[in-house]
Order: structure tokens, then C-alpha cells, then sequence
């Protein structure tokens, strides 16, 4: 073992320690299934926005993302910062929506309420339940690659000692312990990204000779010029960067990670403003990510290529500053899958086991249920990243695309349109999904199935709507009261 | 061989959607602060029916 990697290791346990040990008192803190859901509604924005940040940045974002700018240069800002910003925004707006129901605690409530159906509560559970399970499979293929190589061990060791951290704090704390490492997570992987863009621009020679390098490189794949225009000299097309732009922006709306921190909030103030507080936070990080990926390109020679763009400027770094940026990565990764194994856990115990096979069970059972669920499912997503599957990589990428086509217009015409009926609901859902499905497998590339499938299934909702009877008037009280919610409830 | 005008509009297209999402978080920040402050009518405070404040 190399000193480096001796540094690298006392940073990582350190790390894991802090982590299990807030664990450990979240634990504590923990007393019903509520608590372990969604902290009972507890979190203020000093929680919320570290909350929102650390898992909205994972290690897709620090290492894939570094590498599509090491690839694509500023038209990684169009392809990516731009769909999320406006991702952001909608789901600012749409905050008041998601407290509807002061019960809410899963998105496949929020679905089986509004289209008041059983069958949407199962087929929203099992469908979010099987995606959230595929990204944390993901995450962890994905981080050990680096994590292996910065701790001088086996990719499937890294799967193991990530995997078994992240594990015992989420399943011992539930949603308190999530979030109480999630701002420390956050605090890590900011300075983390800080200091990784700092130190590219200073290798590079400065801002402005890091982009004019960045403009004379001439490659295979770039010509020269390429890396500093929008489009890449035109290699991305206006349908290709627009249909990716709103297809990130609807995965943003959709995400039942992020709803939870909605069901969460410990009131409206809070629950309307977290995400817009952070949004300024989460680009400044994105142009961060996208300075270590242009750098990288910059300075490194072309054999590191897209993959590794990331490692590659980390191992230029002193070992203490690399070590560091380890432990960001860490970070990154852990706060997303927390929250969304969390997720995952939360369906099956509330929505899967009490509401639709026990609804007698005792709040003592369902938070049982919750934990177990929650272990089972990590362990599993364990076994399964250890399989090393090329298949795994195919469901995870199906899923990303189905899960905008199936679940964004359903839920928006839900949220905004009261005559939307259960019917539609159901049928807009199922089009979307298999209308993803198709397009999967038989659509072009070139044009992003968002844009294909979602107007058609906004149409078909619309018609189905109009053929079937009204929502029930609870519903439409419920989901469209007379007078604002924050008057209401005074 | 920099960045032209088309790149330095997009970033700044994108920093403004940002910021509409956080002038729209501290509208709300400041619209709940104000409901808090409201002055509680003399009534509701005091415990005492209209009749007897009046």
C-alpha cells in the first residue's frame, strides 16, 4: 500500500465512523414509521437545502458529469445544467401541490389519492420501488471504479465497504439519519468540488488560458473550436439538446426522492422555499463539475479519455487534497442513495405491505416493516452490484427513460386539472410507460422519447377524462380548494 | 478561440432560471413571515368576546 493510499484510507474510515455514529443517534431518535419515513415532519431549511443539494449531486454528477463536459465542452451546459434549472424551478412552483395531504409520505400516495384508484398506489410503489432499487445498483458500480483504485483495493471490495456505510446508517436512522449526514455530505462534497475546480484552473494556467486551450484542442471527435461552441460545431442538434433539457427537467418533477423532502418539511414556508434557496447552491456546484471536467481536458493527455477525466485530475492533486476529494465523492454518492434506498423502503412498508395487504397493522409493525425493507433491499442492490451485470446498465437506462414518459403527465394534469379521472390516470400511466417502452427499443436515437410519447399521452389522457364520469367530490375539494391552503388552515 | 456570445447567453439564461426559482422561494420565505406577524385581532388576543373589547 502506498502512502497515498495509507492518506486515503484514514480519511475514509474517519468518514465512515462520523456517519455510522449519526447512524447510531438517528436511531435514537427514531420511535414510529413516520419518524422513520420522513422524520415526522420535522426539517427546516437549515436541513432541507443540504438535504436536497447532497442528493441532487451523486456520483453521476461528479464523475460522469465531469466527464460529458471533458467530452462535450460548454455544451455540457445546455445538455445538462439547463434541464435541471429548469427542473428546479417547476418544482419550486409546484411546492404548495405536494402538501396537499398532510399524511402524504410516499409519491405512490400522492398518485393513489389524486386518481383515488388502489391500483395506482401498487403500480406507482412497485414501479418507483424497482427504480430507486436500480440506482442504487448503479451508484455503487459506478463509484467503484474510483473508490477501488484511491483505497488500492477490488472493485468488488469498494462495492462492499461503500455499500455496508451507507447501509448501516440509513437502515439503523431512517429519513433522520439521512438527512443529518446528508448536511454533512453536503459541507464535504461542496468543498470537495470547490477545490477540484480550483486546482484544474490553476493547472490549466488560469480561466482565460483554460479556455483557450480548451478552444485549440483538435481531436478525433472535436474539432478545433468545437469544445468552446454550444452545439459542438453543430454535433448535438437542437431536437437532441431540447428533447435532453426536458427530459431532465421532468425526471427532476417526478423524483420521489425529492417529494419526500416535501412531505418532510416541517411546514409550507419551508416546503416552498428549499428548493429555490438551493438552486443558485446546485449551479454554482454544476459550473464547478463542468470547470473540473473542461480542465481535465485541458491539462491531461487524450488517453485518459470521458472515464476517466475525473480520476485523472484527482491523482495530478497532493495527497492530502486528493484525499479529500475522495471523501467528496463519498459523499456524493452515499447522499443519493440514502435517500433513495429510503425511498425504495418507504413504498413497500407504507404503500405496499400496510396499505394494500395489511391495513390493520400497527404503526410499531409498519415501522419494522420499513426497516427490514429498507436492509433487505440494500443488501440486495449489494449482491446485485456485485453480479457486475451489462444488463443491470440496460434496465437502469430503460428505467430512466420509461419513468418521465410513465409518470410526469399523469401527475401534472393530476396536480392542475381537476377533471383529470382516475381512468386517465391509469391509462395515461400505462401509455407512457409502454409507449416508453416501445420507443426504447424500436425508436431513433436521435429523438429523445420525452418529446415523442409525452404530448400523445397528454392527449389520450384528455380524451379519456372527458369520456369518463368526474373525479369524486372529495377529490377535487382535496386537490382544488376554494381558498388557499396556507388560509385554509389558519 | 474562447467562448462567443452564444455560450456567455446560455450560462446567463440558465443563472436567471435559477434565479426566478429563488426570487420565488423568498417571496414565499417573506409571504409566511408576514401571515406569522400578522397583528392577532384584539378579540382572538385577549380571549375576550367582541362585545366586551368593543
Amino acid at each position: 500500500m502506498t502512502s497515498g493510499q495509507i492518506v486515503n484510507w484514514t480519511f475514509f474510515v474517519g468518514y465512515s465512523i462520523a456517519m455510522v455514529g449519526i447512524g447510531y443517534l438517528g436511531m435514537r431518535r427514531t420511535k414510529t414509521a413516520e419518524d422513520f419515513s420522513i422524520a415526522s415532519k420535522t426539517f427546516g431549511n437549515s436541513i432541507q437545502m443540504p438535504l436536497f443539494i447532497a442528493s441532487f449531486l451523486s456520483a453521476a454528477s461528479l464523475i460522469g458529469f465531469s466527464g460529458v463536459a471533458y467530452n462535450s465542452g460548454w455544451s455540457f451546459l445546455i445538455l445538462y445544467p439547463a434541464g435541471f434549472s429548469v427542473g428546479w424551478l417547476m418544482i419550486q412552483l409546484m411546492g404548495a401541490k405536494f402538501r396537499t395531504v398532510p399524511s402524504w409520505q410516499t409519491t405512490s400516495a400522492m398518485f393513489a389519492d389524486r386518481f383515488y384508484s388502489r391500483f395506482m398506489r401498487g403500480w406507482m410503489a412497485t414501479f418507483y420501488s424497482i427504480w430507486m432499487f436500480l440506482y442504487v445498483v448503479i451508484g455503487l458500480m459506478g463509484v467503484s471504479v474510483i473508490i477501488s483504485s484511491f483505497l488500492g483495493v477490488e472493485n468488488k471490495a469498494a462495492f462492499l465497504i461503500v455499500g455496508v456505510v451507507f447501509l448501516a446508517y440509513t437502515s439503523m436512522g431512517g429519513m433522520f439519519a439521512v438527512a443529518w449526514t446528508n448536511v454533512v455530505q453536503f459541507a464535504l462534497l461542496a468543498a470537495g468540488i470547490v477545490i477540484a475546480a480550483v486546482f484544474g484552473i490553476y493547472k490549466a494556467g488560469g480561466l482565460g488560458e483554460l479556455f483557450n486551450k480548451l478552444g485549440a484542442i483538435s481531436s478525433e471527435d472535436a474539432p478545433a473550436g468545437a469544445l468552446t461552441d454550444l452545439t459542438m460545431n453543430g454535433a448535438y442538434s437542437w431536437t437532441y439538446i431540447s428533447g435532453t433539457a426536458i427530459g431532465l427537467a421532468c425526471s427532476i418533477v417526478i423524483g420521489t426522492y425529492y417529494h419526500r423532502m416535501f412531505f418532510a418539511a416541517k411546514d409550507e414556508r419551508t416546503a416552498r422555499s428549499f428548493i429555490g434557496l438551493s438552486a443558485p447552491i446546485l449551479l454554482v456546484l454544476y459550473l464547478g463539475i463542468a470547470l473540473i471536467g473542461w480542465s481535465a481536458r485541458a491539462v491531461l493527455p487524450d488517453e485518459v479519455g470521458q472515464q476517466g477525466a475525473f480520476a485523472g485530475l484527482v491523482g495530478t492533486m497532493p495527497v492530502v487534497l486528493g484525499a479529500f476529494v475522495l471523501i467528496a465523492v463519498a459523499a456524493a454518492v452515499m447522499s443519493s442513495m440514502d435517500n433513495q434506498l429510503l425511498a425504495a423502503g418507504a413504498m413497500v412498508s407504507e404503500d405496499i405491505f400496510h396499505k394494500l395487504m395489511k391495513p390493520e397493522a400497527s404503526d410499531h409493525t409498519v415501522g419494522r416493516v420499513a426497516r427490514w425493507a429498507t436492509l433487505i433491499l440494500g443488501l440486495g442492490a449489494i449482491g446485485v452490484a456485485l453480479l457486475d451485470l451489462a444488463l443491470i446498465i440496460e434496465f437502469y437506462n430503460f428505467f430512466t427513460i420509461v419513468s418521465a414518459t410513465t409518470a410526469f403527465v399523469p401527475l401534472v394534469m393530476g396536480l392542475y386539472w381537476k377533471r383529470t379521472t382516475r381512468e386517465a390516470g391509469i391509462a395515461g400511466s400505462l401509455f407512457g410507460f409502454a409507449g416508453g417502452l416501445l420507443w426504447y427499443f424500436f425508436g431513433p436515437e436521435s429523438i429523445p422519447a420525452t418529446i415523442a410519447i409525452m404530448p400523445v399521452q397528454a392527449i389520450v389522457m384528455y380524451l379519456v377524462s372527458r369520456a369518463t364520469h368526474n373525479p369524486p367530490k372529495a377529490v377535487i375539494e382535496a386537490f382544488f380548494p376554494q381558498t388557499p391552503p396556507a388560509r385554509a388552515a389558519s | 478561440m474562447g467562448p462567443g456570445l452564444p455560450e456567455i447567453t446560455a450560462l446567463v439564461v440558465i443563472a436567471l432560471i435559477c434565479l426566478i426559482a429563488f426570487a420565488d422561494a423568498v417571496r414565499n420565505l417573506i409571504k409566511y413571515d408576514d401571515e406569522l406577524q400578522a397583528p392577532i385581532p384584539v378579540a382572538e388576543a385577549t380571549e375576550l368576546s367582541p362585545e366586551v373589547v368593543k
